[in-house]
């Protein structure tokens, strides 16, 4: 059912994403056959155990994601809906993960039952894992671009959210935390600790994801470096890192089709 | 399941476990540190559980289970903040997250349909 990451999801909704992904990939690192291949010298896992192992199942998770994930997120944020059912929609919010879940078994249903899996080619498996990528990495662009340009555009402001001062908004009011290294100093408001809450667990999330792809990918090549910079550029840092693991992929596929590593079974 | 633990991986498991000790410290310590928490009690009166800004009377009753329905409370005002765009940054912010969040999700989701993950608690 492939149930594991929605119960991952659903325990980073409940007690912080940051502290539960040092979790996961603490735990990927010690018991993903993946990981212990790329172990200890940054070596390139084989193509086929980087390769779904029911080629429909990673076809369907872009939809799954935006049924179980996008969609319920976007509910709540219209401000057309009345106070209730907004508050109803962050009710139903809180089980997002279950609900990607559910998406995700219901939908790999399907399409094993449209598609004769079987016969599915590992190039097949190949391409819609590579669309998977591409799935995530534009929307994350897409919203990692907007935000900056709301940022640094009052007009682009003024137009999408009317009523918000000019200087309501700077890089270091959205990015920057009121923590240092020492004690915190305290919180103005409920708003600004809930702010400080965020940016903490999210720049912990990404860096602990990024340090395990550090330890699944030894030294890294300029190659990598490069597409990852350019993917943190027009994703953000999650953008950055989900393009690591997209290139780690494609190296390990093109050595598959040169005959380097092992046939795909 | 997985294979056998290589030597000389504990440095690495004590890299996670910083992660682990300081992200809790700045997520959740430093939010009772600073008063965050306290401020969020303060939302409790007379009998009534108030939304941040407004402070408007939540909807307390989803699930009819009283202490589920107690934490739903909770996260709700945490995050009515955001989409009450009361802060701006707060909100632009959170938008930015949600772009975040996706990314990671998906990464998540690929890793549990390998074959190399398959029978693990990552699958």
């Amino acid at each position: 059912m492939h149930e594991s990451p929605s119960l991952w999801m659903q325990v980073y909704q409940i007690i912080t994403w940051g502290f539960t992904m040092s979790h996961y990939w603490h735990f990927y690192f010690f018991r993903s056959p993946i990981a212990v291949e790329s172990t200890p010298r940054g070596r390139i896992p084989r193509a086929a155990v980087l390769l779904p192992k029911v080629p429909t199942d990673v076809l369907v998770i872009p939809l799954s994601m935006t049924l179980g994930y996008v969609l319920p997120t976007a509910l709540p944020a219209i401000p057309s809906f009345s106070k209730v059912v907004r508050i109803n929609f962050l009710a139903i919010w809180q089980i997002f993960p279950i609900l990607v879940g559910i998406s995700q078994f219901v939908l790999s249903r399907i399409a094993r039952l449209t598609y004769n899996t079987k016969n599915l080619s590992p190039a097949t498996a190949r391409r819609w894992l590579r669309w998977t990528y591409i799935y995530g990495l534009a929307l994350t662009s897409a919203i990692h671009v907007a935000v900056l340009l709301l940022i640094a555009s009052p007009t682009a402001r003024g137009w999408v959210m009317p009523g918000i001062p000019s200087d309501a908004l700077s890089f270091r009011s959205v990015f920057g935390t009121t923590y240092g290294l020492g004690p915190p100093p305290p919180v103005e408001s409920f708003h600004q600790g809930t702010l400080d809450l965020l940016l903490m667990d999210t720049y912990w999330a990404v860096a602990v994801t990024a340090f395990c792809a550090l330890v699944l990918g030894g030294l890294p090549t300029i190659t990598t470096v490069f597409w990852c910079l350019v993917g943190a550029l027009v994703a953000g840092p999650a953008g950055g890192v989900l393009t690591w693991f997209w290139v780690r992929d494609e190296k390990a596929f093109k050595e598959d089709s040169s005959g380097k590593g092992d046939k795909v079974q | 399941m997985g294979s056998p633990i290589p030597p000389r991986r504990w440095p690495v498991s004590l890299g996670f476990l910083f992660f682990s000790y300081y992200s809790m410290s700045y997520i959740i310590g430093n939010g009772a540190r600073n008063g965050y928490f306290d401020i969020n009690k303060t939302l409790d009166r007379d009998g009534l559980r108030l939304l941040p800004g407004s402070l408007e009377p939540s909807p307390t009753r989803f699930t009819g289970i009283e202490s589920l329905d107690f934490v739903l409370v909770d996260f709700i005002r945490f995050f009515w903040a955001i989409i009450s765009v009361d802060h701006p940054s707060l909100t632009i912010f959170s938008l930015y997250m949600t772009g975040q969040v996706l990314g990671l999700n998906v990464l998540m989701a690929i890793e549990g349909v390998r074959a190399g993950n398959a029978g693990t608690l990552i699958a």
